[in-house]
């Protein structure tokens, strides 16, 4: 299991208190979409098999998005069939970065995101400030 | 019928009681003078008050004889019952009570003890008689005997009370006993049947039943006017004072000799003369038996505590044996003695006895030596006497305990604080395993208490740099001269370099194998199944098994390195010593970096000298001349050559070097290379020691400094060379900086180094530029230009953990951050033991290191300090 020891900006994840198969980790959306300036917590739990098996990923806080549902279920390719053995947290987190500027509305979990969000930018910015909140730190 | 019998009384009662018409004689007179008309009563009609009489007048027929017997008997009562009262009267007042009995009395006396033999009759009379006795005592003497204990007796007065109240009760109790003595006893006796002699002895005969009877009651009775509490603790008070003058507890100086028996025998005489008194007067058995069991108790105490029992420091020797003797052959027979005044059995004091006592004493000097058991650790092996007392106390396993557990209380106490240097600690802990080991060779008592010390000692950064530096010290001849602390400032502790000289051969030799071994003991039984017994009653090897081997081993790489670079007189016997020790104990394999330190500082002087040879062949074929002039000129260099690999991570400050020495070097590596073949050269400019000559206006200097501290003073010079000392030279820290290449704090050390020197000095006080001192200043002028610095930090060769921490910083940062992103907030210890955890080779650094790694982070900006948590800036 490989540690997270470089810093890449933006994207940042440890292991729970020392518990090496739950970790946290965090996003900072990206700029230039309506995450602009969000921290986004996530969770990662590995199964035994790892890196075999693609490890477990939930969004903790709310997020609008259409690949993500509301309890922060992420619709994403590479956490389901398309999972290498050569994924690591570092690229997950990479994906899920990205995924955010560029959702992929064909397989949309949330219809009515994948709706506005190519008709009406502004009220999906309104609606992704709304449902966004900060996680104190008893929620992690 | 009345009027026929005239009263018959002796004289002397009659005078008596006319002169004195006390209320005693008419109590005295159950039955009055004049005999009331019993005879007119009717047949088997109670007389009312007079039971017995009345009994038999029930019996009796109506016969007349009967009842003139009866009358008989009342007259009989009245006039013996007279007669004693006045003997009782006189008991008080005059020592020479002795009443004659008339005939009368004697008459009646026989009469009424004439029924002895039923065994009730004279039994009313005795009984009557103690009733007398005790009103007449209650009356007349109690309150006398009351005054002398009303109040608190004082010590000096214990045994003046004690003895005037025996003589009291003494006169009182014989003047009682008297009467009874003289006139009823014998009538009794009378009456006995003869019995033969050999059975008369201990035959409970009517006339001794009574006796003794009478006698206990009297002496109920003045022990019932005696305070019960104060009269103990006088007497227990007494018996412990005599027992401590018997026995010299208090007085140190051996007086006369003569004088000294004098007095003992004297008490010898006193004490039981007292004691006997009392039990004589019935003070004696049980009270006075608890009584002198309380002093005996404390006078064993006191025997403990004495002077006698002090702890041997200078014969160093156990005092148990003088114990035992002094129990048998000093408190038994005194024991004895008391015991047969105060009327126990004659039988002598039995083994049995005696040898419990003497367990009880060893029980106790056991636990008074305990109580200081540190302080006697702290003076081994002056204190061997008092270890040895132990020896004796710690036969079982509950003293054991107590030991353990008492000892470790007062270590924990007294020893194991932050207040205790670590080398305070380390002399403890060998005391502590000398002393344990001389207690117990089995080693199970050690490895009780010397745990606490262990997890402490581990706890401490210093321990393995002290005992390690303490190795490496040679001991001085003469132990008080305390060592000076070497430039590491790593306090030594004498008591582990003394250890390394007798190191014993046989480390490896297992007792319970040694089927040779005639000391052979099995373990002890409070020794877990697990337990293995004391492999070898060595200090080191406790020591060394402090640590995990590797920790171990790896500080002593550290300073062992640092030792190797520090010496430079060629001579390493110390080393080889010690890494042979440690190769012993520790194993070959683990100290094979060791081994390779210390050869290649034996191997580079042989290089060192083979490359310069070998240089000056190769100059020599060049130019001969030039090789000449140029040794002369240029400053000569050795090198150490050191196998990076298997050195602990060395200084690396890089700095740039007069270009003659640069020069230099280049040359050996070329030499170098030649011999070693294809191996590098990696030049460590910071470990160095230069020997430079410095030529002032007024003055030359030599100093022998290390390599930084000459480059600094070599800026100084190279302008000089060219100015030839027209102007000044002057450099700025921050020129010296850029010049050199070097760390600024190492420059200001260095400019400190030389201004301490008087060789540099700050043209104005806080302008960093400094100047060289071609002339030595006037003392007038000195005294402000006087330099403060006066003890220069010292630079280590080997890099500290500090530095460690700083290299690894950036790493350490990453996973900070990265814990305090993700897991939220949290305080320097959960922060520690997250590193701990997930760093990769680990995390060698305490809590507190932690913390200062935070605050870096914060004066960086990166995290915020939330009270006793830290967090992310947001």
């Amino acid at each position: 299991m490989s540690l997270m020891m470089s810093s890449t900006p933006g994207v940042s994840a440890f292991p729970n208190d020392g518990d090496l198969l739950n970790w946290t980790g965090t996003i900072v959306g990206p700029d230039a979409t309506p995450y602009e300036g969000l921290t986004f917590k996530l969770s990662f739990n590995f199964p035994t098999t790892y890196p075999y098996a693609p490890p477990t990923v939930l969004f903790k806080t709310p997020i609008y998005h259409p690949n993500i549902d509301f309890s922060g279920r992420i619709c994403l390719d590479i956490l389901k069939d398309k999972w290498s053995a050569i994924y690591n947290v570092q690229s997950v987190l990479l994906s899920l970065q990205s995924l955010l500027g560029e959702p992929n509305n064909a397989s949309p979990l949330n219809g009515q995101a994948a709706e506005l969000w190519d008709k009406d930018p502004v009220e999906y910015k309104r609606l992704v400030l709304g449902r966004h909140r900060d996680l104190t730190d008893d929620e992690l | 019928m009345a009027t026929a019998i005239p009263p018959q009384t002796s004289n002397r009662t009659l005078l008596f009681s006319s002169i004195f018409p006390s209320s005693s004689v008419s109590h005295t007179t159950p039955t009055p003078i004049a005999t009331p008309i019993l005879g007119s009563t009717a047949p088997g009609q109670s007389f009312g008050g007079f039971g017995p009489q009345a009994t038999f007048s029930q019996d009796a027929d109506q016969s007349q004889d009967i009842a003139r017997d009866i009358i008989r008997r009342e007259k009989a009562w009245s006039i013996a019952t007279r007669f004693l009262s006045s003997a009782v009267q006189y008991a008080g007042q005059s020592q020479s009570g002795a009443t004659r009995r008339g005939r009368e009395v004697d008459v009646a006396l026989r009469l009424l003890l004439a029924g002895a033999r039923e065994g009730t009759e004279q039994l009313e009379l005795v009984e009557w008689y103690s009733h007398e006795v005790r009103e007449h005592y209650l009356k007349g003497v109690r309150e006398g005997v009351r005054e002398l204990w009303r109040s608190e007796i004082l010590i000096q007065d214990a045994g003046n009370t004690l003895a005037e109240t025996i003589s009291r009760l003494h006169a009182i109790q014989a003047a009682y006993l008297q009467p009874l003595v003289e006139h009823i006893i014998p009538i009794i006796r009378e009456g006995e049947p003869r019995q033969s002699t050999e059975t008369a002895e201990d035959a409970p005969t009517p006339s001794k039943l009574t006796a003794k009877k009478f006698t206990r009651d009297l002496h109920a009775l003045f022990v019932h006017s005696i305070p019960q509490q104060r009269y103990s603790k006088t007497l227990a008070f007494l018996l412990y004072d005599a027992g401590c003058r018997l026995f010299r507890l208090h007085s140190e100086k051996t007086a006369d000799a003569k004088e000294a028996t004098e007095e003992m025998q004297s008490i010898r005489k006193q004490v039981p003369a007292l004691l006997r008194g009392l039990q004589e007067v019935g003070l004696g058995d049980d009270r006075a038996q608890r009584a002198f069991a309380h002093a005996m108790d404390k006078l064993m105490d006191e025997f403990i505590i004495s002077h006698y029992m002090k702890v041997d420091w200078y014969g160093k020797s156990s005092v148990t044996r003088r114990l035992r003797q002094w129990v048998k052959e000093g408190f038994a027979p005194f024991v004895k003695e008391v015991m047969q005044a105060l009327g126990a059995s004659d039988e002598p004091v039995t083994a049995g006895e005696v040898q419990q006592w003497q367990d009880m004493a060893i029980g106790r000097l056991g636990r008074a030596r305990v109580d200081n058991l540190f302080d006697y650790i702290v003076a081994w092996d002056n204190s061997l006497g008092a270890v040895l007392d132990l020896k004796e106390y710690i036969a079982s396993p509950i003293a054991r305990t107590q030991l353990t557990s008492t000892f470790s209380n007062q270590i924990s106490r007294r020893l194991l604080h932050a207040g205790a240097t670590t080398t305070h600690i380390i002399d403890i802990y060998i005391f502590v395993i000398r002393a344990f080991t001389e207690l117990d060779p089995k080693c199970v008592l050690l490895d009780r208490v010397a745990r606490p010390i262990r997890r402490y000692l581990k706890d401490r950064e210093d321990t393995p740099r002290v005992i390690i530096s303490s190795l490496l010290t040679d001991t001085p001849e003469d132990a008080t001269e305390p060592p000076k602390p070497d430039h590491h400032r790593t306090e030594i502790s004498l008591e582990v370099a003394k250890e390394i000289m007798d190191a014993p051969s046989n480390i490896n030799a297992d007792h319970d194998f040694d089927w040779g071994n005639m000391n052979w003991t099995p373990d002890p039984i409070d020794a877990g199944p697990e337990y293995k017994a004391g492999r070898s009653d060595d200090v080191l090897s406790y020591l060394l098994s402090l640590y995990d081997r590797d920790d171990f081993i790896a500080e002593l790489k550290t300073i062992l390195g640092e030792h190797l670079l520090r010496n430079d007189t060629g001579i390493f016997d110390r080393e080889i010593i010690l890494l042979e020790l440690f190769k012993k104990r520790l194993g070959d394999d683990k100290l094979q970096a060791c081994e390779v330190m210390l050869r290649d500082v034996e191997d580079s002087r042989r290089i060192d000298a083979s490359i310069r040879a070998g240089r000056g062949a190769v100059v020599a074929e060049g130019a001969a001349i030039e090789a000449v002039a140029e040794d002369k000129r240029a400053p000569g260099l050795h090198a150490q050559i050191l196998s990076s690999f298997f050195w602990p991570p060395l200084r690396e400050e890089t700095f740039c070097i007069p270009p003659e020495i640069k020069e230099q070097q280049e040359k050996y590596e070329r030499g170098f290379e030649a011999i070693k073949g294809m191996r590098k050269l990696h030049w460590l400019h910071a470990l160095g020691r230069v020997k430079v000559e410095l030529a002032f206006e007024d003055r030359k200097a030599d100093c022998d400094v290390a390599t930084w501290q000459a480059a600094v003073i070599y800026a100084f010079q190279d302008e000089k060379g060219d100015a030839e000392g027209v102007l000044q030279v002057q450099r700025t820290v921050q020129q010296l900086v850029e010049q050199l290449e070097m760390d600024e704090a190492l420059v200001r050390q260095a400019l400190a180094f030389w201004v301490a020197k008087y060789v540099l000095r700050e043209t104005s006080p806080g302008s960093d530029t400094f100047s060289v001192l071609e002339r030595l200043p006037t003392t007038t002028q000195g005294q402000d230009l006087t330099p403060t610095v006066e003890d220069t930090p010292t630079v280590s060769a080997v890099k500290t953990q500090e530095d460690l921490l700083m290299e690894n910083m950036g790493i350490y940062r990453q996973f900070v951050m990265g814990m305090l992103t993700n897991g939220g907030n949290m305080d320097a210890r959960r922060v520690h033991m997250m590193l701990k955890m997930t760093v990769p080779g680990g995390f060698p650094f305490a809590v507190e290191d932690v913390a200062m790694l935070l605050r870096m982070l914060e004066s960086e900006g990166a995290v915020v300090r939330l009270g006793e948590v830290w967090g992310m800036k947001r």
